[in-house]
């Protein structure tokens, strides 16, 4: 491992650990490496870390999720470990929008950049879901960004049981509950795909508004947060909301109109949006179906 | 999420079927160049799964058996000189198998297998080298792959008829790795062959050739080596001595040593220093 690549310097924590920029010193090539957590035993490789690597493996060969180059194992004082070896891309969605809002020249996100993110996104989370995968942690932080070519690609991907660490991470980062779905942030065990779309919309409105749509700091804040803008949900909108776990007492507030939050969308923009933020998970629009909207009309999808 | 694999659905984790996985699975199924795995190393490799999957589900020892070929087809030469090589790779796919394949985490162990000259560092270490020669490409695009396509491309009013012919081509299916000359069809003909010969009973003649040619009519398919494939499959199924040969190797190479030495334990015994000794040099001799 340390022959075959040089770490560069540290480019953040992942969920799971620090996440290293490197160089393959032969090819040149610049790479990330993930350290897991995964340590083989005497028994070989965990049969969670075969399955979920060779899950991973297989998503990663669309252009709209980081490629898994490689995997590696070394041993690291004497205990064997594995790295994963993915694609280096230069920049993230969140240091994106950053750069539009606090640069030098400080200017919205061209609306046809916002379209074409937007339908790479989906096009990656429909792949994913497509595969029977959930990604289950879609944010800004982790969606890598190609600025030359104006591609736009899925990482962190495999959120599964070897690297699941649900609130607080490895590292002891508060995980960010701004994309978390209702569903999720109520205490559903039996979440599915809708979880991922929510993701997307808060993602979609945080493009348009150079700021997140629903920046909670707790579960609690995080709920209030959604309630204020879409109302606070009632069984007859969402039917078996106010029998999940952790279903409380909440103001009741009226659903406020979505445009005024995202005024740079149009009615399209701001339609498909809607449709990404039903409360109903099954109400809400799959990532599939979300490609054929109108608001992708003016696109060129041939391109992707 | 589990990470469910199953041989008939290996793109997806979703125990049912997607119909828009259908092109990738052609476009990725491939036939596997094993010029430099010796048919001889290769017939005893079989015998070393067959033995030590006895008591597995089926499936895991087929499993294994693609993942040592495609490990061979990604290898030099095998060291003439070092044949016990084949047998560690023949373990420790089987091992990988089962970590892929068992859904109950509690992996059984394969530890009750361990031979004095493949203790569980070697098979640790033969592990990560096929799983790198893999690629970690461990959900394999096999025959099995195609059953249901080719099964839904013809509406079989009766779902039992359906099953029975899934059931028997299965059957096939799981023969077909011992049948070198089987080795040079793509998956997706062996699977539309084993789909034809295993309905021939149970359907009509006019059912059957309706049949045909709803799976002969799929675009991605290779209509060429359909019929070939057919008649080796017929072969195999008609020539009951095949599968007598592989069972009666393992017993013909050294009958009491087979007994004595070669203790298979009870699965999730744990580890034990019973040592058991497979000579592969006999075997090779034979």
């Amino acid at each position: 491992m340390e022959d075959k690549y040089e770490k560069l310097e540290k480019v953040g924590e992942g969920t799971y650990g620090k996440v290293y920029k490197a160089k393959d010193k032969q090819t040149g090539q610049l790479v990330a490496l993930k350290k897991t957590r995964l340590e083989m035993d005497e028994e070989g490789i965990p049969p969670t870390a075969l399955r979920e690597i060779s899950l991973l493996q297989m998503l990663s060969n669309s252009i709209y999720i980081v490629r898994l180059i490689c995997v590696q194992h070394i041993h690291h004082n004497g205990k064997p470990l594995l790295y994963l070896v993915f694609e280096y891309l230069d920049t993230d969605l969140k240091k994106f929008i950053d750069s539009h809002r606090k640069g030098p020249n400080p200017s919205p996100l061209p609306p046809s950049q916002i379209q074409s993110f937007l339908f790479q996104l989906c096009k990656g989370v429909a792949h994913c879901h497509g595969h029977g995968v959930l990604h289950r942690d879609l944010k800004p932080q982790n969606l890598l960004v190609d600025k030359e070519k104006g591609i736009l690609k899925i990482a962190d991907l495999g959120l599964g049981r070897a690297f699941t660490v649900p609130l607080k991470s490895y590292t002891h980062e508060i995980v960010t509950l701004w994309y978390r779905a209702p569903e999720v942030l109520l205490g559903s065990t039996h979440y599915s795909t809708g979880v991922d779309v929510w993701s997307v919309g808060c993602i979609f409105a945080e493009m348009a508004r150079r700021q997140a749509l629903f920046p909670g700091d707790s579960e609690f804040q995080q709920l209030l947060h959604i309630f204020r803008l879409l109302g606070t949900p009632t069984d007859q909108h969402w039917p078996g909301v106010t029998s999940l776990r952790d279903w409380h007492v909440y103001p009741r507030w009226e659903p406020q109109n979505l445009a005024r939050v995202v005024p740079s969308l149009g009615p399209d923009g701001v339609d498909l949006l809607s449709k990404m933020l039903k409360y109903d998970p099954a109400d809400r629009i799959s990532a599939k179906a979300a490609m054929d909207h109108p608001y992708f009309d003016s696109l060129d999808k041939s391109q992707f | 999420m589990d990470f469910f694999f199953d041989l008939e659905n290996p793109l997806t984790s979703f125990r049912e079927h997607q119909t828009d996985t259908v092109p990738s699975l052609f476009a990725d199924e491939s036939v596997l160049v094993l010029h430099n795995f010796p048919a001889n190393f290769r017939r005893e490799a079989l015998t070393v799964i067959t033995k030590f999957s006895e008591n597995l589900d089926p499936f895991v020892a087929y499993l294994a058996i693609n993942y040592m070929d495609r490990f061979f087809s990604t290898q030099k030469i095998v060291n003439q000189e070092k044949p016990w090589i084949v047998g560690l790779v023949a373990i420790s796919c089987l091992s990988l198998a089962v970590k892929m394949k068992i859904d109950d985490l509690a992996t059984p162990k394969l530890q009750g297998y361990e031979c004095s000259i493949y203790d569980a560092k070697s098979i640790s270490r033969m592990e990560v080298l096929i799983l790198s020669s893999l690629k970690w490409r461990m959900r394999s695009i096999t025959p099995f792959s195609f059953l249901y396509f080719f099964l839904s491309l013809f509406q079989l009013q009766d779902p039992c008829l359906s099953n029975a012919i899934k059931d028997r081509a299965s059957q096939i299916l799981l023969r077909s790795p011992y049948e070198n000359k089987l080795l040079e069809f793509r998956p997706s003909v062996i699977a539309a062959s084993a789909l034809l010969h295993a309905s021939q009973d149970l359907m009509l003649p006019l059912q059957h050739s309706q049949f045909k040619a709803a799976i002969s009519s799929c675009k991605y398919l290779n209509k060429e080596s359909l019929e070939e494939c057919l008649g080796v499959i017929r072969d195999m199924v008609s020539d009951t001595s095949e599968l007598i040969s592989v069972v009666g190797n393992q017993c013909t190479s050294n009958e009491s040593e087979n007994s004595t030495s070669i203790k298979r334990r009870k699965l999730n015994t744990g580890f034990s220093s019973n040592q058991c000794i497979i000579r592969f040099s006999n075997v090779q001799n034979r």
